[in-house]
């Protein structure tokens, strides 16, 4: 019932206009009270207010947070990122590398555009640093597994690197375990897996990665010190048990079923023992040759493309911005329960208050 | 964004404007004339400390005022009920107020012993919306209500009203 309502409605306009024609007068007493205060010096009649707007406001707040936001990406992805004193860091080696328990992996790949290994300066000490050096201990068993993929400039070329890369292991006291080797018009490509004495695996790795352009190479090491050792303790423990058994056999006392039952038990364990001393043996087996896996190929590798410094950037300030995300649905997850029980008892206190006044004004 | 000088209105000449409404409003929710007075003069007091805090832009004068006239009005009777408390705990209650009639000279009595029995919540939304004239908007959130249940809540009290001054009239 707004305004205009009540003046329509008949029913009260009497009664309105009757309030209306008697409002209550203040006394002279309240109107000299009013004029004392009003005579009073105040402190700012005109005050200068900046005016914002609420709409304004808003707007030149979420532009504010969206420049922090892309500010905070870029600085933020400038801490994560490569160290600018190091702008040739993407075009070279990207190495990744893990370690676990037992487990050495490396994996590296190189650009041929910026390969300084050239097929034709094949050995010496230039290479080695190319050469993976995977570290485990000098007496340590342990399976190396190697894949390299070289580059070599022409078909007539991965003929004689292949055949090198052959004569390469067999001098070493290695073999081929399997090769395949495809000649084409225009590409060409060979593949080899070669068996290399572990002790030697390393200088090998260094001399194949001469043959031509390293591509890629992946080397991993798999330490087996630890599977030998259980196995060999295990092998310790069946034999005394085996021991004991035997021994225990031997006592005339025993009767048919205590027998059957310790023949039982040793036939058991020996069975036991004889599968462990197989596992073992082929635990060590596989730490006495390395495998490697050659790929010799005519074909260019793509040359990277190094982004340029506006790119890098862009893509900085894209991990910043990720990174910045990710930490505000974290702090969203975190903080929404309080701030909703906030929200809710702020609405809680807030609709008390009314009801609390609301009373008051009733019974008043 | 803008900066820009807001003109702040002249206290002095605010106060003569509206101590008349504001008066008839706490006359009609505090029910005494002589209690209503003193708030009125704590509202102006009030006021005028807090005047540079008045916004234009934000709503009138008029229900600037009746917003501090109503937190006075309500710390007044939050004191009273306080007081009543005390009493009814510790000795019998008397009646301290001189019940001074009158909500407007002129009014007739009936009307008068009518609103003297409307609550003040009742009384309220009817000085208002009748004697100060806030459209149903401006009541509503000065009230703290929806609009519709400050339109019901002035329906019932004028009904209510009407009812006893006919109810009177008759007897």
């Amino acid at each position: 019932m707004s305004r205009p309502e009540i003046e329509h409605d008949e029913r009260f306009s009497q009664l309105i206009e009757e309030l209306r024609a008697h409002r209550p007068e203040p006394s002279a007493a309240l109107r000299q009270r009013i004029e004392r205060i009003s005579e009073r010096p105040v402190r700012q009649a005109v005050s200068r207010q900046v005016s914002f707007g609420r709409r304004r406001t808003l707007l030149a707040l979420a532009v504010a947070a969206v420049v922090a936001a892309v500010a905070g990406g870029i600085v933020l992805g400038n801490w994560g990122s490569t160290p600018t004193a190091l702008p040739h860091a993407r075009d070279q080696l990207s190495t990744n590398a893990t370690r676990t328990l037992g487990t050495f992996s490396s994996t590296e790949a190189q650009p041929a555009a910026k390969s300084t290994a050239p097929a034709a300066t094949a050995a010496g000490a230039g290479n080695e640093r190319q050469a993976p050096s995977p570290v485990t201990g000098a007496k340590r068993l342990a399976e190396l597994r190697a894949e390299l993929t070289l580059r070599v400039a022409s078909q007539r070329e991965l003929a004689r690197a292949t055949g090198r890369a052959e004569r390469i292991v067999r001098g070493s006291g290695g073999y081929v375990a399997s090769a395949r080797y495809d000649s084409g018009t225009e590409r060409g490509s060979s593949f080899l897996e070669l068996k290399v004495p572990a002790a030697r695996a390393q200088s090998v790795l260094a001399r194949l990665t001469a043959l031509g352009e390293l591509v890629a190479q992946n080397v991993s090491l798999e330490d087996l010190q630890a599977t030998v050792d259980s196995q060999s303790a295990s092998i310790g423990s069946l034999q005394a048990q085996i021991e004991k058994l035997v021994q225990a056999l031997k006592d005339p006392s025993l009767s048919t079923q205590a027998r059957d039952q310790l023949r039982a038990q040793l036939a058991l364990r020996q069975s036991r023992l004889a599968g462990l001393v197989q596992a073992r043996k082929a635990t060590r087996a596989r730490g006495v040759y390395a495998t490697i896996s050659l790929t010799l190929t005519t074909e260019r590798a793509r040359a990277a493309v190094a982004p340029g410094r506006i790119h890098r950037a862009f893509d900085e300030a894209r991990d910043g911005l990720a990174r910045e995300a990710a930490w505000a649905v974290r702090a969203t997850v975190v903080a929404a329960p309080a701030i909703l029980l906030a929200i809710l008892l702020l609405v809680g206190a807030r609709q008390r208050r009314r009801r609390l006044e609301q009373r008051l004004l009733a019974r008043s | 964004v803008t900066v820009t000088a807001i003109e702040q209105p002249d206290f002095a000449e605010a106060a003569r404007a509206h101590l008349r409404t504001v008066n008839a409003y706490l006359v009609y929710l505090v029910g005494n004339r002589a209690a209503a007075e003193d708030l009125t003069a704590a509202t102006f007091e009030k006021a005028f400390r807090n005047w540079r805090r008045f916004d234009p832009r934000r709503g009138g004068i008029q229900t600037w005022l009746c917003a501090i006239a109503r937190g006075v009005a309500l710390d007044h009777f939050r004191a009273e009920d306080r007081r009543r408390r005390r009493e009814d705990a510790y000795a019998l209650r008397q009646e301290f107020e001189v019940a001074e009639p009158g909500f407007g000279e002129g009014l007739s009595p009936e009307l008068e012993t009518a609103l003297a029995a409307l609550s003040a919540g009742e009384r309220e939304v009817i000085a208002l919306r009748v004697l100060v004239e806030l459209d149903a908007e401006t009541t509503a959130r000065l009230l703290g209500i929806s609009r519709s249940a400050c339109s019901m809540r002035l329906s019932r009290a004028l009904e209510k009203l009407q009812e006893r001054v006919t109810s009177d009239v008759e007897a």
